[in-house]
């Protein structure tokens, strides 16, 4: 069974913005597509970058809520996880 | 270009042969390969597999190089995982704290993975992946009954994770069932080969993932899914940067990948919320031996 109290992080903020962001990723997907020249392709790649940009910065907005609840050891496991994250994304740029 | 048909000629569609910055009549195949990830999308996101398993063997049967295909998956995946984190974040299956802790697992094996993908043989690697997916499918398809079940002094306020634990409750059928994640060092261990599996083949490991957390640390399997839809798409964000860094994602045909996810995503969810874990795990396992044909066929 499992005890302890119920975490409290106000996901009702995280869920309206993965929604807006999923709009957003989606309209500028739907906008590059149909926009003609250099001006549909920027578009379409900066659907691009918030599709990479999201699930990093919700890892971010995690390791904030559980630092405002005062989980510190999640807090210290998310911090751990970007900085695998960063280190393996300097490995590749250096390989 | 054209001499046989492929997916992802929408590419040739949107370029001028040469630059890939000029305007050009977009190519019937564009609305195909928003098709073929919507649907590999939706059944990603029920299955909590990412998704990606799906689309390159495809792309790739369908005359996509591997190395272009690889990025594509990688955006189906993020923005599958986009689109299913709403839905997941509603009815409280998702446990970001179980997620974060194996995602470093995960992405420490990712990392080697990468560094090591020079290494081993493709084919190699292409087998290795379908005897996985082949023993992630017995071991979920054999399982019979249900563990966690419905606890009476739980109800649907409990629903949700815990401060500072991994565990938490799930609404099913019958009630809300407690669980707490077990044999966490070999959930770990079992994680850590699915981000080397996921680093060496450019796929983002859900497949590996929903199984290690639903049969090793017997988390129910709804939550094992959620889960993993949200730690695959931190995986294929890490991948993705990769990819920008050596400019191998194509826009135009990216664009593409994230309508048809987003769209499947948003389905799979739906759907996911709908159906009983027997019946998940059922599709899980259908869905990984589907998997594993496509990927000896291709090799």
């Amino acid at each position: 069974m499992t005890t302890g109290d119920l975490a409290r992080e106000p996901m009702d903020n995280l869920v309206r913005a993965l929604f807006w962001v999923v709009v957003v990723a989606a309209g500028l997907a739907v906008l590059g597509l149909a926009l003609p020249g250099e001006v549909g392709v920027v578009v379409a790649a900066a659907a691009v970058v918030v599709v990479i940009a999201s699930p990093l910065l919700r890892v971010l907005w995690l390791i904030g809520a559980w630092w405002r609840s005062g989980d510190w050891r999640f807090v210290g496991v998310g911090v751990v996880l970007l900085a695998v994250v960063g280190a393996g994304f300097g490995i590749a740029l250096l390989t | 270009m054209r001499d046989r048909p492929r997916i992802p000629a929408a590419r040739t569609g949107w370029s001028d042969g040469g630059t890939g910055w000029a305007w050009d009549a977009p190519d019937v195949a564009t609305p195909l390969l928003v098709l073929a990830a919507g649907f590999c999308a939706a059944v990603g996101s029920v299955g909590g597999l990412g998704g990606a398993l799906l689309l390159v063997p495809l792309l790739v049967a369908t005359g996509t190089p591997a190395a272009e295909a690889a990025p594509l998956g990688l955006v189906l995946v993020a923005s599958g995982s986009l689109a299913g984190g709403s839905r997941h974040l509603e009815d409280r299956s998702v446990n970001h704290r179980l997620g974060v802790t194996v995602e470093v697992a995960a992405s420490t094996g990712a990392v080697i993975g990468a560094l090591l993908s020079g290494v081993v043989s493709e084919t190699v690697l292409v087998y290795a992946l379908a005897v996985v997916a082949l023993v992630a499918a017995a071991a979920g398809g054999s399982r019979k009954g249900i563990r966690n079940a419905p606890h009476p002094a739980f109800g649907p306020e409990h629903v949700g994770e815990r401060m500072g634990m991994v565990g938490g409750a799930v609404a099913r059928v019958g009630g809300v069932a407690p669980y707490r994640p077990r044999r966490l060092p070999l959930g770990l261990a079992a994680m850590s080969v699915a981000g080397l599996v996921s680093g060496l083949s450019g796929v983002g490991g859900g497949f590996i993932k929903t199984p290690v957390m639903s049969e090793i640390m017997y988390v129910p399997v709804k939550v094992a899914a959620a889960t993993s839809t949200f730690t695959v798409g931190i995986t294929a964000a890490v991948g993705l940067l990769v990819f920008a860094a050596q400019g191998r994602i194509e826009v135009h045909p990216a664009a593409a990948v994230i309508i048809g996810s987003v769209v499947g995503g948003l389905a799979g969810a739906r759907l996911q919320n709908r159906l009983r874990g027997p019946s998940v795990r059922k599709v899980i396992a259908l869905i990984l031996i589907l998997v594993a044909v496509m990927l000896v066929a291709t090799a």
